[in-house]
């Protein structure tokens, strides 16, 4: 791109260059003689007019700005980036009586004057944006606190807007985590998390179903929040780790996605997290922001520029082109870049092992022998040897992943505290050193389950199998006498020399009728259930292909359902940790399980008001149902209380019987 | 794709017979056998279920016994059944429809199975005699490769006998150029080269079957006979007392085709070949065409005589469980880039190779060549279709090339178990490359059919288009115009239902 | 390119939905134990049911035989004193016991001589077979039965038919496998001790694909195992009562070739009981211990700290963890006074 040409104004050739440098930037005209100047402060013109491409005449005209407000104001519409000439004509009727300020220019070159044309267009836009925003934002200041900022219009304007409206939720995730991440695996013990109180609040606030058990269990029956958090260490940890997770240096730039908005224009959308990490993974974008932010100019025309600069794609890794047009000031710092990285590359550096060090055999290197290798062989070099840049992008992105890894080592900190505990380094280092592609291929080794033979149980099974045949088989084994075997034996040969007569075998007319019923009713039920269900044919499972039909349906009333599912989590809640407290072994308990042990009878008494209740109030079937659904739950509590009552009657027995 | 065709045109055959051919037809167990064979899966399903009940049983219960997605083949089956008059259909006194096997054929198909009164249909084995493998094998082969060689062109010394000429002509496979009196192969006759073996034999039977229709012989005899060839064991001697005289009449030409062996021609005993057996097995058992067969079988006896174990050969069927599957004489390989090898010798399969492929050169064991758009066009002029070419390479594939597709679409099913994607034995750029070379040539395709037009409102165009969709049979429809198009064959059902639906309303 | 998006293309190229027809082999197992079909025929006051099923089964193989040209079977017979095969015929025995004129001789009257010769060549092996069987069966009367050897048939019928269906490999031939048993009260309890070797069965024919069938004759309802051996590889369960109406039951309800699995609806009846039994007393359990060695399942704490089935030993303070009585507060006397009150 060109920032100076040949330009003839006012009938005077001359030379037209463009100060970006300047903040306002200005566009200069000199005349070849020197003794004329013309200067133009860029950020007070309001249109560009240039004569279309099929025209003869190669003009450019510049219209500055009328103070007036409202003009102005009603002209925005019309004010596009790229005004064109054919347009000429109309849009100066559209201006209202102060006649505003015209610069008219001519060329002799089409290409000079395109290229001026647009870096004109580039910066004229910038300013016009920046515009619009401003005046946005006072209008905003005027009526809100500053909440919407209009969608995305022009250049970044939505990055402030965005800025005010993640700021709310940047405070609750940025706040110190609710756990140390630190030392992860000590914080993440047992009685760590225990006492956490902080941490297990904010896992009630987030968990409601959790919340309602917790209000069922705790505050109204009366467990300890202890005992409720006792069996829910897991869940604790797994909420722990996952809040305070944090997102760490990652490719920032290449998740913004510049998006084409109609206008010409292309809009990009920042949020103040993505500034911050944008810093924090490219120090030269801060250095950049810093050395010219507010003195040059402001934040909006530095992410403007920012965003058009070749710095920008070089940082995204993009390939860089000749032709592509950059930004002056932003783009110097590329060189700057260069610096960066080589410190970068220093701090990173794995020292290298002698042993495997390519570049420390550098005397061996064929190479330096005189023949260079064939550029085929030289990536990211074209014939000409001239570099494209692939190497240094992939350099730059090997940079970043290593520059995440880093950061990563000082957050959760388990790897350090189990290298501690490992054996020293070196022994690790010279393990990785071994060469062992000629050592023979690990073999699987599985370990031989002899399984007996059931011979030597049979012995101590009969007895039991025995006694049980005694209890269950209501029929009488029928006992076969060898003469029985023999003789059925000695028929089956006979039958096996003789004639077989396969005809016989067909049923009579009246067993295959009722065979077939048989198996169509099966079928038929089947087939119903066939049609409810996706039959998975790889599993041979049943799969539910509409995710919403996990709930069945239930003819009880929501409410009642609700109540039946608090009461039944209750109770199980409270035989968990009956069960727990019960089997222990630990005799300290014994209060603990005698507590329990009440509250179970407490729940028995509430389920069985719960089925009276709905008896009286809702009628016969509803209760039925509301029986079936809570059956298996009292069978448990009633088993529960029994054996509670059998061991506490086994244990005292002598007390007892002394009474 | 072939073997359908091949039960489809036997199967369209015995359809068109009248019914009380059809039940003379079943009167004869081996041919309950081979028509039950020649059904589609489900329809052999029901049979058995009805086989040995002999009361009526709604068709509802057997319309449950199928999952929704098997709708499409329920269909198909009670179509294939009701055709052939296999079943009857009967009102109950709730007027559900009942349906019952036609009794003559239940009777004789539990004869089948049972081996219960069979009237000699599989026919009667004398056992004093017997004949020796080879000999019926060289025999078989020699008459049938003749044939085949001749169709070709190959220039031998050998002439088919005038009848199998007669047929030939007949047929249309080959046509009689009037100035010189010399056969030509045809379009038709292109076609049938591309075919399996058993497809061959039985377009040949089938034309016989029409030509004796004209000599006034009871195709109920003729077909008889062939589906009772089919079930004999190869390597035993048949008495020919048994056979009407119709059959003693057909023994003659079943002999020019290689089918049977007679030591001569007044003999009493005959002997059926392996040809014979591949009348009523499907193209997947043992060999793919004849001359593959023929090429195996010699090459087998070769062996088996060095062996000196020639005499295990008679119950070949049984054994072949137990040995393993030779590849097959013929087997190609294509390649992404439209080269082909075949691992052949046989000149016969050479010169088939060579109607649609452009050989290049020949080793010793193989030949190896180029599917070229000039090699395909030739054979598509000459009749032959993509889909033929494309089923000849799938069905003679390297097995290798077989396991190779599998291993692909079993890790595609892991991946996705409800992928649609089915077994690609060839690359798919050679079959999509061979039928867009067709595509050239058909720029139009004509289908018979029934355009439905003028409904009266949308509900309607769509109901019978939806069934129309459903059934397989729709071919073209516009949702604006409100018009769609149906196949010829799926025209009677979608007209069925529109009686039934659009009348009721 | 578009040409082959063509709808007309398309429909040259396949017809929607047809069922792919290959040929299958179906091998079948049948317990023949006289004792157990003694003890069956007492029960249900008839004679010779065995011969009934044998003559059935023959028929069913036929019919299989019938379903396609190039269907396979292959039978299995599960005896007193371990299994057998007893079609396709091994040939080794073949040599030892029979020289070959005898067979010649029987070989032409048992079955009816102008069958289907295919039929008739597995029906007459199938007869020789049983007859040399049921001759060493006789032999060994009174002599200590095997275990239910089922699960061996099972396993042998596993082994067979992955060997076939590789050696078939280019005509792709599908496999099912159906188990016929006798369901006595005797045989109930004996299948309590296979369930390890059913379990290993059911995970090998789930990996090749081979649905298992079972029609169990007579004796309860349910048979757990074989039932999860069903439901686990695709396959159908079925109970018969009596052995009248066996072929309708056979020709029905196990007649689904594997190709046709895909759409049949299966005639299963009930629901599978998934619960597993204890390897010492038989029970079935639901919650019990495992063998973290074998997984083998355990009612009781196996006596000796010993897992019954691999000898692993167990971790004694794993087992003392186990073994903890149930804690109760216990009374002193005049906390009891407490407790009692606060009843």
């Amino acid at each position: 791109m060109s920032h100076s040409g040949a330009a003839t104004f006012k009938k005077v050739a001359g030379i037209i260059t463009i100060d970006e440098d300047a903040s306002p930037a200005e566009m200069v005209w000199r005349s070849t003689a020197g003794d004329k100047t013309h200067t133009i402060v860029l950020d007070t013109i309001d249109k560009l007019q240039a004569t279309p491409a099929t025209s003869e005449k190669m003009m450019l005209r510049l219209i500055g700005k009328v103070e007036q407000h409202d003009s102005k104001r009603a002209k925005t519409d019309g004010a596009e980036g790229t005004p064109r000439a054919g347009q000429d004509g109309s849009s100066a009727e559209g201006t209202p009586a102060p006649k505003p300020q015209t610069h008219m220019f001519s060329f002799n070159n089409r290409e000079v004057m395109e290229n001026i044309k647009s870096t004109l267009q580039l910066i004229i836009s910038r300013y016009k944006d920046n515009e619009i925003y401003e005046e946005k934002r006072k209008m905003a200041d005027g009526t809100s606190g500053g909440g919407a900022g209009g969608p995305g219009g022009a250049g970044d304007d939505g990055t402030e807007a965005a800025l005010h409206e993640t700021g709310g939720m940047t405070s609750v995730l940025s706040a110190a985590p609710l756990i140390n991440t630190a030392q992860l695996d000590d914080s993440l013990s047992q009685s760590k998390l225990l006492a956490n109180l902080k941490l297990q609040q904010s896992l009630l606030k987030h968990d409601k179903r959790l919340m309602r058990a917790f209000q069922e269990t705790v505050m109204n029956a009366g467990l300890g929040p202890a005992e409720f958090w006792a069996t829910r260490v897991a869940q604790l940890r797994t909420f722990a780790l996952a809040t305070s997770q944090r997102i760490g240096p990652y490719n920032v730039l290449s998740t913004i996605k510049p998006v084409a908005s109609s206008e010409n224009k292309v809009n990009v959308n920042l949020s103040r997290e993505k500034i911050l990490s944008i810093f924090e993974n490219y120090p030269i974008v801060k250095k950049a922001y810093d050395d010219n932010v507010p003195k040059n100019f402001k934040e909006q025309e530095f992410w403007a520029r920012f965003f058009s600069s070749k710095l920008f794609r070089k940082l995204r890794g993009e390939k860089l082109m000749q032709s592509d047009r950059g930004d002056v000031i932003i783009d110097r710092y590329i060189s700057l870049d260069q610096e960066y990285d080589r410190k970068d590359d220093e701090a990173l550096l794995h020292p290298v092992k002698k042993f495997i060090d390519i570049d420390g055999n550098e005397e061996d290197d064929p190479v330096k022998f005189g023949h260079r290798p064939h550029f085929t062989m030289r990536p990211g070099v074209d014939v000409n040897g001239n570099s494209d840049g692939t190497i240094d992008i992939l350099k730059g992105m090997n940079r970043l992943s290593e520059k995440m890894v880093t950061a990563l080592e000082n957050e959760y900190s388990r790897a350090k505290l189990q290298n501690d505990a490992q054996d020293s380094p070196d022994e690790e280092e010279r393990a990785s050193l071994d060469i062992r592609d000629l050592q023979t291929t690990y073999k699987a080794d599985y370990a031989m389950v002899h399984l007996n033979n059931k011979e030597k149980t049979n012995q101590n099974t009969r007895h039991a199998t025995q006694q049980e045949d005694g209890g269950e088989s209501a029929q009488p084994a029928v006992q076969v006498s060898s003469e029985a075997i023999k003789e059925s034996i000695t028929t089956v040969i006979s039958e096996l020399t003789r004639d077989l007569d396969l005809t016989q075998v067909l049923p009579d007319k009246q067993t295959s009728i009722d065979v077939n019923a048989e198996v169509i009713s099966a079928v038929k039920i089947n087939a119903k259930q066939a049609k409810h269900n996706n039959v998975d044919q790889t599993l041979g499972a049943f799969v539910n292909s509409i995710a919403g039909e996990n709930d069945a349906k239930s003819d009880l009333p929501m409410e009642l359902v609700e109540s039946c599912r608090i009461l039944h989590s209750t109770c199980c809640e409270f035989l968990k940790h009956f069960y727990i407290h019960f089997q222990s072994g630990d005799y300290k308990q014994a209060l603990k399980v005698n507590t329990l042990y009440k509250h179970l009878k407490d729940c028995i008494s509430k389920l069985n008001e719960l089925l009276s209740d709905v008896k009286d109030g809702e009628g016969d079937e509803i209760a039925a149902t509301c029986t079936a659904y809570l059956k298996p739950v009292l069978t448990s509590i009633t088993l529960a209380v029994e054996r509670y009552d059998n061991a506490f009657k086994e244990v005292n027995r002598e007390i007892l019987a002394s009474r | 794709m072939s073997a359908d065709h091949l039960r489809h045109s036997v199967n369209q055959y015995l359809e068109e017979l009248p019914q009380p051919v059809q039940i003379r037809l079943y009167e004869s167990p081996a041919t309950c056998l081979a028509i039950y064979r020649l059904l589609p899966q489900l329809a052999k399903f029901f049979m058995m279920s009805m086989v040995f009940n002999e009361n009526f049983i709604l068709l509802r219960d057997l319309d449950r016994w199928v999952k929704s997605n098997g709708k499409l083949q329920f269909q198909e089956a009670i179509k294939s059944l009701k055709s052939l008059h296999l079943i009857t259909p009967k009102k109950n006194e709730n007027g559900a429809l009942m349906i019952g096997l036609n009794s003559t054929f239940r009777e004789s198909f539990k004869n089948a199975l049972t081996g219960g009164q069979v009237n000699n249909s599989f026919g009667v084995v004398i056992e004093s005699d017997s004949i020796a493998m080879d000999i019926l094998n060289e025999y078989s082969s020699s008459k049938w490769e003749t044939i085949l060689h001749f169709m070709v062109g190959t220039p031998m010394a050998s002439i088919p006998s005038a009848n199998v000429l007669n047929l030939l002509k007949n047929s249309r496979l080959m046509e009689e150029t009037e100035s010189t009196a010399e056969f030509k192969i045809t379009n038709e006759g292109f076609q049938f080269l591309l075919q399996e073996a058993n497809a061959q034999i039985w377009t040949l039977l089938l034309q016989y079957l029409k030509m004796a229709e004209s000599f006034q012989m009871d195709p109920v005899d003729i077909l008889n006979f062939i589906f009772m060839l089919g079930a004999l064991e190869v390597g035993k001697a048949y008495s020919t007392k048994e056979l009407s005289d119709t059959q003693q009449n057909m023994l003659k030409d079943m002999r020019d085709y290689g089918l049977v062996f007679q030591k001569n021609a007044d003999a009493q005993v005959f002997y059926p070949t392996n040809l014979a057996i591949m009348l009523t097995s499907d193209n997947k058992n043992i060999h793919r065409t004849a001359s593959n067969a023929l090429d195996s079988v010699v090459q087998k006896n070769k062996e088996g005589a060095a062996t000196e174990s020639a005499g295990t050969m008679g119950d070949d069927l049984d054994d072949v469980a137990l040995q393993g599957q030779p590849i097959q004489d013929g087997a190609l390989i294509v390649e992404t880039n439209f080269k082909l090898y075949s691992y052949s010798n046989s000149p016969l399969q050479i010169a088939i190779l060579s109607l649609f492929v452009h050989l290049k050169s020949r080793f010793a064991n193989m030949v190896t060549g180029q599917i070229t758009r000039e090699s395909i066009r030739t054979a598509l002029t000459n009749g032959i279709t993509a889909e033929q070419i494309i089923a000849y390479l799938e069905t003679h594939a390297h097995p290798q090339m077989r396991r190779l597709a599998e291993e692909n679409l079993e890790k595609k099913l892991e991946l996705d178990p409800n992928t649609k994607d089915t077994l690609q034995i060839l690359p798919p750029t050679v079959v999509d490359q061979i039928r867009l070379w067709q595509l050239e040539l058909d720029r139009v395709i004509c289908y018979d059919g029934s355009l439905y037009s003028d409904f009266e409102n949308s509900t309607e165009f769509n109901l019978l288009s939806k069934y129309a969709q459903d059934i397989g049979v729709l071919l073209w429809k516009d949702d604006k115009k409100r018009k769609f198009f149906v196949s010829k064959e799926g025209n009677s059902q979608v007209l069925d239902y529109a009686k039934r639906k659009l009348n009721k309303k | 390119m578009d040409a082959i998006a063509d709808p007309n293309f398309k429909h040259q190229g396949n017809k929607p939905g047809s069922v792919e027809e290959s040929p299958s082999l179906l091998t079948v197992i049948v317990d023949i134990t006289p004792q157990l079909w003694t003890e069956f025929d007492l029960k249900n006051g008839k004679k010779d049911s065995i011969l009934d099923v044998l003559k059935a089964l023959i028929v069913f193989l036929n019919a299989h035989l019938a379903f396609n040209t190039s269907n396979q079977v292959a039978l299995i017979a599960a005896h007193s004193q371990g299994i057998k095969y007893l079609y396709p015929k091994n040939k080794a025995d073949d040599d030892e016991i029979s020289s070959k004129n005898e067979k010649e001789d029987r070989d032409l009257f048992i079955i009816s001589k102008n069958m289907y010769r295919r039929f008739r060549n597995v029906d007459e092996t199938l007869v020789e077979e049983l007859y040399m069987l049921f001759k060493e069966e006789e032999q060994s009367i009174g002599k200590v039965t095997q275990k239910s050897t089922l699960a061996g048939g099972i396993s042998a019928a596993l082994a067979y038919t992955d060997r076939i269906t590789r050696e078939m490999e280019t005509i792709s031939l599908k496999s099912r496998i159906m188990v016929l048993t006798c369901g006595s009260d005797k045989g109930n309890r004996d299948e309590v001790f296979q369930y390890i070797p059913i379990m290993n069965c059911i995970f090998s024919a789930t990996k090749i694909k081979c649905p298992i069938d079972v029609v169990k004759i007579g004796g309860s309802k349910e048979s757990t195992f074989l039932q999860q051996t069903t439901d686990a590889t695709n396959g159908i369960y079925l109970h018969v009562t009596s052995t009248d109406g066996l072929l309708q039951y056979l020709s029905t309800a196990m007649f689904i070739d594997p190709s046709l699995r895909q759409i049949i609806v299966k005639p299963n009846k009930g629901s599978v009981d998934f619960r597993t039994s204890c390897y010492l007393t038989g029970k079935v359990v639901a919650v019990g211990y495992i063998c973290s060695v074998c997984l083998c399942v355990l009612s009781i704490i196996p006596p000796g700290n010993v897992c019954p089935a691999c000898d692993s030993e167990f971790d004694e303070r794993v087992i003392a963890k186990l073994k903890k009585k149930p804690v109760v507060p216990r009374l002193t006397k005049r906390k009891s006074a407490n407790h009692v009150s606060k009843k």
